[in-house]
């Protein structure tokens, strides 16, 4: 066990070398939504928290400006619902930051696209992500309701017909998972997009009440793996995954391969640091909240226009507290201190783990190599 | 380059981090750039027109031991390093 992880760290302290200012922040820029999904993240957020208005998000892009932000992306709820979008956007780009949005694609009409042409706010826009989770009704409408995959197909086109940068996030749940090679065909194939995004749904936000109904069970996340590893393959690289089944399969291929070849672990693994742990990014919830990550929504850093956000990015234990995971063994951990594959592992994602047990400095048992393998029971204790 | 004006290019951010130097932002382009405190003192100078020659003196006057072959040397090689994301042409602005 190291000495580092029994010694109190100063979480007013950041770490060194940390930037004075985070340079993106996801910004949750609405609690509304004209859906109601069956696992949406941010579903326990959007109730007693009211949205901010225009005023106080102009008055954090000056502010970001001044601190040299360069990317935000803005999500809810659902972003198109706010009346003010375009306007937060031209505020944004008057303060030399660029910009992405993420959108259930439902909203997405003509005139959407057409108020892209104003300005800078086609050049200055990294992308739109619509989400996308059946190649058909029937299946997309399976957990969200009805007419959904309509309205967000429709949208897709219209942006995608219009030049923007545009792409596709697809969550992997129970109603979708045969539907997984249609899904690649339609976006691929038909639509026409250069590739798409997986991830999975966990048993966070609204998937807490539906979860039987969504989650994946460890045979389907086995089978999921398989699927999209295959596809992936199939259409040469196209399918992207930074978390989710992709992203394990990728990571358990890459232990495998290494145990193989006699290695005992991998560079910068070994600690709990899975997401690089808000060393450049930080969140803003719709009420002004401050937080480390919006999937860590009760980590609370400030709230803006009350408080300095360059002062909470740098000295907010919240923050800290994630940052600090990377310096945590894995093998301090009691789940993990006998595991042979500790070297590999980074622990998964701290949002997940805080959903599951409210605690920061646990594994996540879903990328758990060890589970994985069938050598450890599943649901093991903290 | 001799004659030329140049000027940074207003849409570029430039965030002051210390003794790590100062990182430029052009969100234009989504190019970023390092900049060292010498490069961050040429950026400061930047900000109303100047020519390669006023570049290389101010450079000259701030490090004595610099000869004027080599501060012309290092404004050229600055601005060839920033132009054109984050510093521009100013042809009619001296
Ligand atoms: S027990 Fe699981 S989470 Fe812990 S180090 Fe081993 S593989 Fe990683």
């Amino acid at each position: 066990m190291s000495t580092e992880a029994l010694t109190v760290p100063d979480l007013t302290v950041p770490p060194t070398g940390l930037s004075r200012a985070p340079r993106e922040l996801s910004l949750c820029v609405t609690g509304r939504c004209n859906l109601k999904c069956r696992y949406c993240f941010y579903a326990d957020e959007m109730t007693g928290r009211s949205d901010l208005p225009t005023e106080r998000w102009l008055a954090l892009f000056d502010e970001l400006g001044g601190l040299g932000a360069q990317r935000v992306t803005l999500s809810g709820g659902e972003a198109f619902l706010r009346e003010d979008l375009f306007e937060l956007i031209d505020g944004i780009i008057a303060n030399r930051m660029r910009y992405a949005i993420l959108t259930n694609g439902t909203l997405v009409s003509q005139d959407t696209v057409e108020a892209f042409d104003e300005g800078k706010r086609r050049l200055r826009l990294n992308y739109v992500q619509v989400s996308i989770d059946g190649s058909r009704a029937e299946v997309h409408d399976q957990s969200r309701p009805p007419k959904s995959f309509d309205r967000a197909l429709s949208g897709l086109r219209m942006l995608k017909q219009a030049g923007l940068p545009v792409t596709v996030r697809v969550t992997v749940n129970r109603t979708n998972l045969d539907d997984l090679p249609n899904i690649a065909r339609l976006l691929i194939e038909d639509v026409g997009l250069d590739g798409f995004g997986t991830n999975e749904v966990e048993q966070m936000g609204s998937a807490r009440c539906y979860g039987e109904s969504v989650v994946l069970t460890p045979a389907e996340r086995l089978r999921a793996m398989d699927i999209l590893t295959e596809l992936n393959e199939q259409y040469e690289g196209r399918i992207n995954a930074q978390a989710g089944p992709l992203a394990m399969a990728r990571h358990f291929a890459k232990i495998e391969e290494s145990l193989a070849q006699g290695k005992n672990g991998l560079p910068g693994r070994g600690m709990l640091n899975s997401c690089g742990g808000c060393l450049t990014k930080m969140a803003v919830l719709h009420d002004g909240t401050m937080v480390p990550c919006d999937l860590l929504p009760t980590l609370t850093m400030g709230v803006i226009g009350l408080h300095s956000l360059a002062e909470a990015w740098r000295s907010s234990p919240a923050i800290n507290a994630v940052r600090y995971r990377r310096k945590i063994p894995l093998t301090s951990l009691p789940t993990c201190h006998d595991c042979t594959y500790a070297g590999f592992c980074s622990g998964g994602c701290p949002g997940s783990v805080m959903a599951k047990y409210e605690l920061l400095n646990a594994r996540d048992p879903l990328v758990c190599y060890r589970i994985f393998k069938g050598e450890e029971p599943g649901d093991a204790a903290v | 380059m001799s004659g030329k004006t140049y000027r940074a290019n207003d849409v570029v951010s430039c965030v002051d981090e210390g003794e790590d130097g100062a990182m430029l932002y052009n969100p234009d382009t989504d190019e970023s750039v390092l900049l060292n405190p010498s490069g961050l003192t040429i950026w400061t100078l930047l900000t109303s027109p100047r020519t390669i020659e006023e570049i290389a003196g101010h450079l000259a006057a701030a490090n004595p031991g610099l000869t004027s072959e080599q501060a012309r040397k290092d404004a050229e090689q600055f601005i060839q390093s920033v132009v054109p994301d984050f510093v521009i042409e100013a042809p009619n602005e001296h």
